[in-house]
């Protein structure tokens, strides 16, 4: 069995994602990340469309960290396209991002975001966030994927 | 018998009643015929009665004489018989007797000769037989009974009285027949007589009858003259009644009239008095006692300047003069009713002269209905506003002078078109609807607009309030002139356009700022966070080979980051407050303080605080901004207080004139007063930043809450002693900061 992937982190800023890689590597959270740099990228990639048209589906992430500024496909597209199929409507979606607007808060819950966490701008508050969510998404949740895999035909 | 005719036709040409004259002499003379004839008649009658009595007393004289004789002959018998005396006691009476008897007789046929003779005859024989009688009673006497009888016995005396006797007999007879006769004679006469006597009696009955019959006439004539006069005298009569009876009628009627008229006094609705020469009151009619509000009793005999008004009082001699002089008087005065309140007069005086005294006599009016309806007329009249009377039909009938100032139309010219003619073409359509809607209900008409054509023809903008009246078929209506207001209107609405594009402009600015501000949430935190970031793995990861000023440098500039990041953040919080339309609720402010301390918690943590709450009030607010209010207050008191062991940190409510106001106390550093309207401006601080850390956002932030929910907020503190922040929820303050009834600004 290929290595579990545990999280697909969409995010186009490169230093935003250079520091979220490092916040994630530094906490020892499981190595199997895959990036999108865009929403396009994103669904095509859960969708093994595109440019992953031959990837495997069964290999879907445990969570989703979605930024919602994102070029080609909103954020917030993503989210619904992820909720929208059947496929991918359980994985836990955690978005990420530099807004607390609260019309992005009540949308992203709306749409089915499993929580909201605004980037500080404090890099250890950053760090601790981070680490928190791989606890909690990766660790205590119990992922729905196990049931998926086992209730699909 | 021609002149019988002519004697008939005479009398036929007589007058009636000379007819009648005519008959009743007719009459008159036949009765006095008759009863002449009649007379005649029963004298005969009597006559004859006469001789039957004459002949019977001659034979009632002969058979006395002969019944004498008879006794002389007794007597004498008697005497010879029986010699008595007394047998000849009446013996001379009856010889007187006789003789008178024979007297008698001779006196009773004196008128017959033969008659006469006989009773001459007839005495001598009686003489002789009383001779014998004597003889004998002389004979007895002397010579005794056979004297006499021998005498006697010769028959002498016999043959004498049966002479006599024959003689007697004779006369009798003879008188018999002379009284046949005589009667017979008598009879005829009579016969004649009552031949006459009947055929006048006949002519009697005829001229009676004729008499009757012009009687009749006469009456016929009389009875009609007389019903003719009857029938006058009926109609004189009737004539008579008729006048009477209308004589009567008119009293009647003068009497109704008067009955009227006093009736008519006493329920006047006009009150009447009537004044003395002196001025008294004599007399008033129930609608002037109603008018003073006093009794009969206390106003007749009153001077009548009594009751006028006090005011009118002195104008009273005057008019009284002038009365006088003029002999009417007419003028307006007031009356005082008993209540006190003054009765508006009408007076009509007039003097008059009446059974040689004079008096005055007035009408009293009570005009106040009038004036009040002249008010109301006048009110109309000179309304600024355009009040007029329209019918259904759609002609004015009544306009009040406004028309004419402004339209420039009369009212005959604006009554004589249907009105319709004289609005807007534009709104005549309106107008149909909105004045038929009238005519068809009974409910008004408010704020109608339509445009009026002037004289000039300029055009008025007319604002209408109307209510119909169906009963009359009429609308009463009142119009402002609008055309100021409209055009007022206009520019309002003018400014009102240009306002609402302006909003507009606004509010695509502040959309725009709200995209801007979003992004730069986003663009400006992403950044800052970068520099952190990659600072901080320097640091983590380098910070054996840094030397100590390598970090402290990198430490600036994380703070650097760290703080444009919390800058950034109080600026896009600030600009949201302002966007954010007021989720308004009823929230107890005490539960927000106590959200805002547990969102302070962790900041706080090891120090020592002590913290007051008191009661706070239910206000209506955005909770989520109030909790900011209190978070920002609050955790500015906790900062300003870290260097006191222990702060003192109170929240609580103070009661002032305009309402309740929440106040945040610390026992800080507090600030100097010279400063207090810095305060609350952007990016304005008051500490240095090494000593404080903050934004200077904070305060604006609060401010700008606290005015969006209408409050006011504002400081007072002492430089080392501490601060005391107030704000009200709601209410308006002006600019006056309120006194308190309990506490001072800063403990």
């Amino acid at each position: 069995m290929p290595d579990p992937l545990e999280i697909l982190l969409v995010e186009d800023d490169p230093a935003d994602l250079e520091l979220t890689l490092h916040a994630l590597q530094n906490e020892n959270i499981a190595n199997r990340i895959h990036v999108a740099r865009d929403g396009e990228e994103a669904l095509d990639f859960l969708f093994c469309r595109g440019k992953y048209a031959d990837r495997s589906n069964e290999l879907l992430p445990s969570l989703v960290l979605l930024d919602l500024k994102l070029p080609k496909v909103d954020g917030m597209e993503v989210l619904r396209a992820i909720r929208a199929h059947s496929a991918t409507r359980m994985i836990p979606v955690v978005i990420l991002t530099s807004s607390r607007e609260e019309r992005d808060l009540i949308t992203g819950y709306a749409e089915g975001a499993n929580t909201f966490i605004q980037k500080p701008v404090d890099f250890d508050r950053f760090r601790q966030t981070v680490r928190q969510l791989g606890l909690y998404w990766l660790v205590a949740v119990l992922p729905p994927r196990q049931s998926l895999a086992e209730t699909q035909p | 018998m021609s002149w019988f005719e002519g004697l008939c036709g005479t009398v036929a040409a007589q007058h009636p009643s000379r007819q009648l004259l005519l008959a009743a002499l007719l009459v008159s003379a036949i009765l006095l015929t008759l009863g002449a004839l009649g007379r005649g008649l029963s004298r005969s009658k009597l006559e004859a009665e006469r001789w039957v009595i004459h002949t019977f007393q001659i034979k009632d004289q002969l058979m006395d004489l002969d019944a004498r004789m008879g006794e002389i002959e007794g007597d004498t018998r008697g005497y010879v018989l029986t010699g008595d005396p007394a047998f000849l006691k009446t013996f001379d009476q009856v010889q007187v007797r006789i003789a008178s008897q024979t007297a008698a007789l001779q006196r009773l046929t004196a008128d017959n000769p033969r008659q006469s003779d006989r009773v001459d005859a007839l005495a001598q024989l009686l003489t002789h037989r009383i001779e014998i009688a004597r003889r004998n009673v002389s004979l007895r006497r002397e010579q005794g009974m056979e004297a006499a009888l021998e005498f006697i016995a010769t028959g002498e005396g016999r043959r004498t009285m049966e002479a006599i006797q024959a003689a007697i007999e004779e006369l009798a007879a003879a008188e018999d027949d002379l009284l046949q006769d005589r009667l017979k004679a008598l009879q005829a006469r009579n016969g004649q007589v009552a031949a006459a006597f009947w055929s006048l009696l006949v002519l009697l009955g005829a001229s009676f009858l004729a008499g009757l019959y012009l009687f009749q006439r006469y009456l016929n004539i009389q009875r009609s003259t007389s019903a003719l006069r009857e029938a006058a005298q009926a109609q004189a009569l009737a004539q008579l009644e008729r006048c009477v009876a209308d004589r009567t009628e008119k009293l009647k009627q003068a009497s109704d009239q008067l009955r009227l008229v006093d009736f008519s006094v006493r329920n006047a609705s006009t009150g009447m008095v009537w004044l003395a020469e002196d001025g008294c009151i004599l007399r008033a009619n129930p609608a002037y006692y109603e008018m003073v509000g006093l009794a009969e009793a206390q106003v007749v005999g009153s001077s009548f300047p009594f009751v006028i008004s006090r005011n009118a009082r002195a104008a009273w001699p005057g008019y009284w003069q002038q009365l006088r002089q003029r002999k009417a008087m007419h003028f307006e005065a007031a009356l005082d009713h008993a209540s006190g309140r003054p009765v508006p007069v009408v007076f009509d005086l007039k003097m008059m002269e009446f059974d040689g005294r004079e008096y005055a006599f007035g009408f009293l009016r009570d005009v106040s209905e009038q004036k009040r309806l002249e008010e109301y007329h006048r009110f109309f009249e000179i309304s600024p506003d355009f009040m007029c009377i329209a019918g259904f039909d759609g002609y004015f009938k009544k306009l009040n002078s406004t028309w004419e100032k402004i339209l420039g139309f009369t009212p005959e010219e604006l009554k004589a078109r249907p009105f319709l003619e004289f609005i807007h073409p534009d709104d005549q359509a309106a107008t149909r609807d909105v004045a038929g809607q009238l005519s068809a209900q009974t409910h008004s008409l408010r704020d109608f607009r339509n445009r009026y054509r002037a004289k000039n023809g300029d055009y008025r903008w007319l604002q209408w309030s109307a209510i119909p009246v169906p009963e009359h078929q009429l609308i009463y209506a009142v119009a402002v002139d609008a055309t100021e207001a409209r055009r007022a209107e206009e520019e309002k609405a003018q400014l009102n356009r240009s306002l609402q594009e302006r909003n507009e402009e606004l509010r695509a600015s502040m959309e725009e700022l709200e995209a801007f501000t979003y992004s730069v949430s986003h663009d400006l935190r992403a950044p800052l966070r970068h520099v952190d970031g990659f600072s901080r793995i320097l640091e983590d990861e380098l910070s054996s080979q840094l030397p100590e000023e390598a970090r402290h440098y990198l430490e600036r500039i994380r703070d650097g980051a760290r703080q444009m990041g919390a800058l950034v953040d109080d600026l896009l919080n600030l600009s949201r407050i302002g966007r954010k339309p007021l989720d308004l609720q009823l929230t107890r402010l005490d539960s927000l303080v106590n959200d805002a301390l547990r969102e302070l918690a962790p900041a706080v943590s090891g120090r020592a605080i002590e913290w007051r709450v008191g009661d706070l009030p239910f206000v209506e607010c955005d909770p989520a901004l109030m909790r900011q209010v209190f978070t920002n207050l609050l955790s500015n008191a906790a900062k300003y207080s870290r260097p006191r062991n222990p702060a003192l940190i109170e929240v609580g409510m103070l009661s002032s004139e305009s309402g309740p106001v929440v106040f945040v106390r610390d026992n800080g550093v507090g600030f100097s007063m010279k400063y207090a309207d810095k305060l609350f401006g952007i990016f304005q601080r008051l500490h240095r930043q090494e000593d404080f850390e903050g934004t200077g956002v904070g305060l604006a932030t609060v401010q700008r809450i606290i005015k969006r929910h209408g409050g006011r907020v504002w400081a007072q503190a002492e430089l080392d002693r501490g601060a005391t922040f107030f704000f009200t929820v709601g209410g308006s303050l002006g600019d006056e900061i309120p006194s308190f009834t309990a506490g001072g600004a800063h403990a």
